[in-house]
């Protein structure tokens, strides 16, 4: 059995040592480009991040009512939570009613005001309640006012 | 031959690996490098990010909102304090039956007087641009309805954000007359009193940086002067001609916002005293004030100094029967001293002066507030 000559060993081991060092090279730069660009688009978004104002929270007898609005982007509403439970609850905006399940997602459209409103024990004095849309959450406490 | 090319092996071997060590050296300095940059850039963009949030919230908080109720109407005021052009994008108010309107960009115009500056519209329509410097008034029918709470959603710039902001309920103007009746008879007239002017920042009269606001409307104030019946004034900008001295050193001095009269006591006037004097005929009178600000420049002497005003008698049976009510130096007491008045019979004539016991330095300002009855 012949071995190859120095010459040919040395260039291969070249040309292996090389190529590697190009594929980890390609990767890691493959991988930076992709996390930080993920990071500056959601983390430090576009100028059009998603927000949601609550405008009133209050209990009137037996139903809580949160009047919100959202801002220049729509908002996907996925599931409401009363005291960290959660509700099924009835959603009005634009002069129409849906019902927010936990398992659906309703779409407000931007720059709407809408009301979201879940039954509660006639007792309850206080509650706080949890917006959550797809884009994030919203927190607001509500209290008694009749 | 086969020794030749051992050596020209080993020789190319170290050549070889260096190479190869300063490629990938090269790559992963330079992969390095970029990932560094890329790192600095997020950071940047992360510091922008948060300024522009900054300058959003203050651009929001600087959003004045204010609004009143009469009984069919709901009127709000918002004020653009900021210069930066804000976004009106939803209204919410709750009543005290727990009932609500909301309002935005879904329900197109409806009925509602607003005012723009120097524009009046008929239509609500939202979103609604208020410019910087600019008070926008919006008046809505509650058909009936008291409302308890206004909130606003308002969307700011350079980060499109929407916050809600809660307008405050305003303050009612109300215009108080108080008519103040000066007497009539001889005497100084003093009166003292508040005037609260409740008022209502309901225009921007001027469009300029930084802001003027003016208050406008609702602010009377009927406080004035249309007679006086002082016996006598002066503030002693000079030596009064109709004063005398009975004992004392007495001359003006400076630095009282003006001028006032200096005295310091040589023991030679009424009672071991000085006094500066003012004469007149009070047996007319029932009651009179006087007033007088004093000042106890430099104690003198290791007694307490008094420095008072006094009433002297000088027409009586007993002459220069004399009332001192002056205010100790050390105690910070208010004294009522006399001297020669067991048996004189009242109602005679008097004299207002000042008075000086015991090396005392007075400054006198001005007739402001002790009062001094006749009634011996």
């Amino acid at each position: 059995l012949r071995g190859v000559s120095e010459y040919i060993a040395a260039l291969i081991m070249t040309i292996v040592t090389l190529v590697a060092g190009t594929v980890i090279f390609l990767y890691s730069y493959y991988v930076i480009n992709v996390y930080t660009d993920m990071f500056s688009s959601r983390a430090l978004g576009s100028g059009e991040s998603f927000s949601v104002a609550i405008l009133a929270s209050y209990i009137r007898g037996n139903q809580l009512i949160v009047i919100g609005s959202t801002g220049a982007s729509s908002a996907t509403l996925r599931a409401v939570y009363v005291n960290e439970t959660l509700r099924i609850c009835a959603l009005y905006y634009n002069y129409t009613s849906y019902l927010v399940t936990g398992s659906e997602a309703v779409v407000i459209p931007y720059r709407t005001a809408f009301v979201v409103i879940c039954n509660l024990p006639v007792t309850s004095s206080n509650a706080v309640v949890k917006i959550v849309f797809d884009e994030g959450d919203v927190v607001a406490k509500a209290g008694r006012i009749i | 031959l086969l020794r030749k090319r051992v050596g020209l092996s080993r020789a190319l071997s170290p050549i070889v690996g260096t190479i190869i060590f300063v490629i990938i050296m090269a790559m992963f300095t330079s992969l390095f490098i970029y990932m560094l940059d890329r790192v600095v850039n997020i950071a940047r963009e992360s510091f922008e990010k948060v300024r522009e949030a900054g300058e959003t919230v203050s651009s929001i908080s600087s959003l004045k909102a204010l609004w009143n109720f009469n009984k069919t109407h709901i009127t709000i005021y918002i004020e653009n304090q900021v210069s930066r052009t804000v976004l009106l994008t939803a209204i919410a108010i709750v009543y005290s039956d727990g009932s609500y309107t909301t309002i935005s960009r879904v329900n197109r115009s409806i009925d509602a007087k607003i005012v723009i500056g120097s524009t009046v519209l008929n239509k609500l329509d939202l979103p609604l641009g208020i410019t910087p410097a600019t008070t926008v008034t919006i008046t809505l029918s509650t058909k009936s309805k008291t409302p308890v709470a206004v909130s606003l959603a308002v969307e700011a710039s350079p980060i499109a954000v929407i916050q809600a902001v809660t307008a405050k309920i305003a303050e009612i103007a109300e215009t108080r007359t108080s008519k103040i009746t000066p007497s009539t008879t001889l005497g100084t007239t003093t009166w003292l009193g508040i005037a609260a002017i409740p008022t209502t920042r309901n225009a921007t009269l001027t469009k300029t940086y930084p802001q003027t606001v003016t208050s406008t409307g609702g602010v009377t104030y009927n406080l004035e002067r249309v007679s006086r019946g002082a016996l006598y004034y002066t503030d002693f900008e000079a030596l009064p001609s109709d004063w005398s001295a009975i004992g004392g050193w007495w001359g003006l001095t400076t630095g009282f916002k003006g001028r006032a009269v200096e005295g310091r006591d040589n023991n030679q006037g009424v009672g071991r005293a000085s006094q500066y004097c003012y004469s007149e005929n009070f047996s007319s009178y029932l009651s009179l004030w006087v007033s007088t600000k004093t000042f106890l420049r430099t104690k003198l002497g290791p007694r307490p100094n008094l420095y008072s005003i006094a009433l002297i008698r000088t027409l009586s049976p007993k002459d220069n029967s004399m009332y001192v009510i002056g205010i100790n130096s050390e105690t910070g007491s208010v004294e009522v001293w006399s001297y020669n008045v067991e048996g004189s019979e009242a109602g005679l004539s008097l004299i207002v002066l000042l008075y000086l016991v015991t090396e005392l330095m007075l400054g006198m300002l001005l007739l402001l507030g002790m009062s001094i009855q006749q009634q011996l």
